[in-house]
């Protein structure tokens, strides 16, 4: 084989090689949808390497490889939380991140009186043998989780039942009546995050409204 | 040559692609099924299960459910058992078949070996079983737990074929809290189970 020809060869596989390479780093790419749930939840995404890819501000078109992904929120109304996703064959990405704790905070003062509208005229018995302690709102606003805590007098222990509501179309209502413990398989469609709150133990803060000084 | 070459190869094409089709379609078929085990004496007995028979099989792969399995054998007494088979777990079908005919009876004083083996394995197969079971509930293992205040304690539930556990929990009023309390403290993540609280009704 003449030198001329090696180096043809050579050439030849050269550029097989890079064309399958650029074909294959082509293919990897998905025009990927991303919508935002909210209109002020903008998000930067990384890769799961944390290198930032980019910032989305609202509802748009971008270029992702495969691969595993995750966002963050830039606007401090919303949890800081990374929330990861995973580009494969679907490429459409829903962005709806929960809100931040202090937001939820302001958020439940303002709901303070529909929700305990809504506890008390299902359950009555609430407003006078029950304290509501350890209450919060989680995700957007629409999911409210508490604590009962039964009245007792001279040092008796308390029992501690749990609740959670829903807020549908302005209006709360029960998604899971009281009780001691809130199971996922009795509940799937409750966020297990919810319920692992909910299923913590009494706050000291909860306590002290038992047994005010 | 340039045929006898291509012979060969073409052969041994056909000698690799064979196993690999023959490989695929018994993944295939085979897909969301789970192997059991069977270990029966004598061991040519023929198994039922959900009116499909089967003969002289190691094992035979099923799909997680429940199955009335019926093994029988001329001259032996026929054995009915209810199993779980389920994903991640040990299964197996173990009968042993007791002799009724005098044929049969025979049959048993010349093997006794087969039984005594079946006992052997089937002790283990238990022990293996209990032990995938505590691994998946590790609280199993610290239950009935009697407190003065409360006990806890479990019941095994199949669901959905998926075999899973209830937690008990009886506590004096005012001390639910702290039966809670005591599995939390066992690293339990409440959530993840069904608990249910016995002698109570709700006020709600």
């Amino acid at each position: 084989m003449t030198k001329g020809r090696i180096i043809s060869v050579v050439i030849i596989a050269l550029v097989v090689i890079g064309g399958a390479f650029g074909i294959s780093e082509f293919l990897s790419y998905r025009d990927v949808s991303v919508t935002l749930k909210q209109p002020d939840a903008a998000v930067d995404i990384y890769t799961s390497s944390n290198q930032k890819v980019t910032t989305v501000s609202a509802d748009e078109m971008i270029k992702l490889k495969v691969g595993d992904y995750y966002y963050k929120p830039v606007n401090e109304k919303f949890a800081t939380e990374n929330v990861t996703f995973t580009i494969k064959d679907t490429a459409t990405i829903e962005i709806n991140p929960s809100f931040s704790p202090s937001y939820l905070a302001n958020l439940l003062i303002a709901q303070q009186n529909d929700i305990r509208a809504a506890l008390i005229s299902n359950y009555p018995s609430i407003a006078t043998s029950y304290i509501v302690g350890d209450d919060s709102l989680s995700h957007q606003g629409e999911w409210y989780s508490a604590k009962l805590v039964q009245r007792v007098s001279g040092g008796n222990q308390p029992d501690v039942y749990r609740i959670i509501l829903k807020k549908d179309a302005e209006t709360w209502n029960v998604a899971v009546a009281p009780q001691f413990v809130i199971g996922k398989a009795a509940n799937p469609i409750i966020p297990s995050d919810v319920i692992r709150k909910v299923n913590e133990p009494l706050s000291n803060e909860a306590y002290a409204l038992l047994y005010p000084e | 040559m340039n045929k006898k070459k291509t012979l060969i190869i073409a052969a041994l094409l056909v000698f690799i692609a064979i196993p690999v089709i023959i490989w695929v379609i018994n993944s295939t078929l085979q897909k969301g099924t789970v192997s059991v085990e069977t270990l029966i004496v004598p061991s040519n007995a023929t198994v039922k299960i959900n009116d499909e028979t089967y003969s002289n099989k190691r094992s035979i792969n099923l799909k997680p459910g429940n199955y009335t399995v019926v093994t029988s054998r001329d001259g032996f007494e026929t054995n009915t058992q209810d199993i779980l088979v389920a994903d991640g777990q040990t299964n197996a079908i173990i009968a042993s078949l007791l002799p009724v005919s005098e044929e049969a009876k025979r049959w048993q004083e010349n093997n006794m070996k087969a039984y005594l083996e079946l006992e052997g394995r089937a002790g283990s197969i238990a022990a293996q079983q209990g032990q995938e079971f505590i691994d998946t509930y590790p609280i199993t293992k610290s239950l009935p737990l009697q407190k003065p205040t409360y006990t806890i304690g479990y019941r095994q539930v199949t669901e959905e074929g998926k075999q899973g556990i209830v937690i008990t929990i009886n506590a004096v009023e005012g001390f639910r809290e702290s039966a809670l309390q005591e599995l939390r403290d066992r690293d339990v993540n409440l959530g993840d189970y069904t608990i249910e609280f016995t002698d109570y009704r709700s006020p709600f």
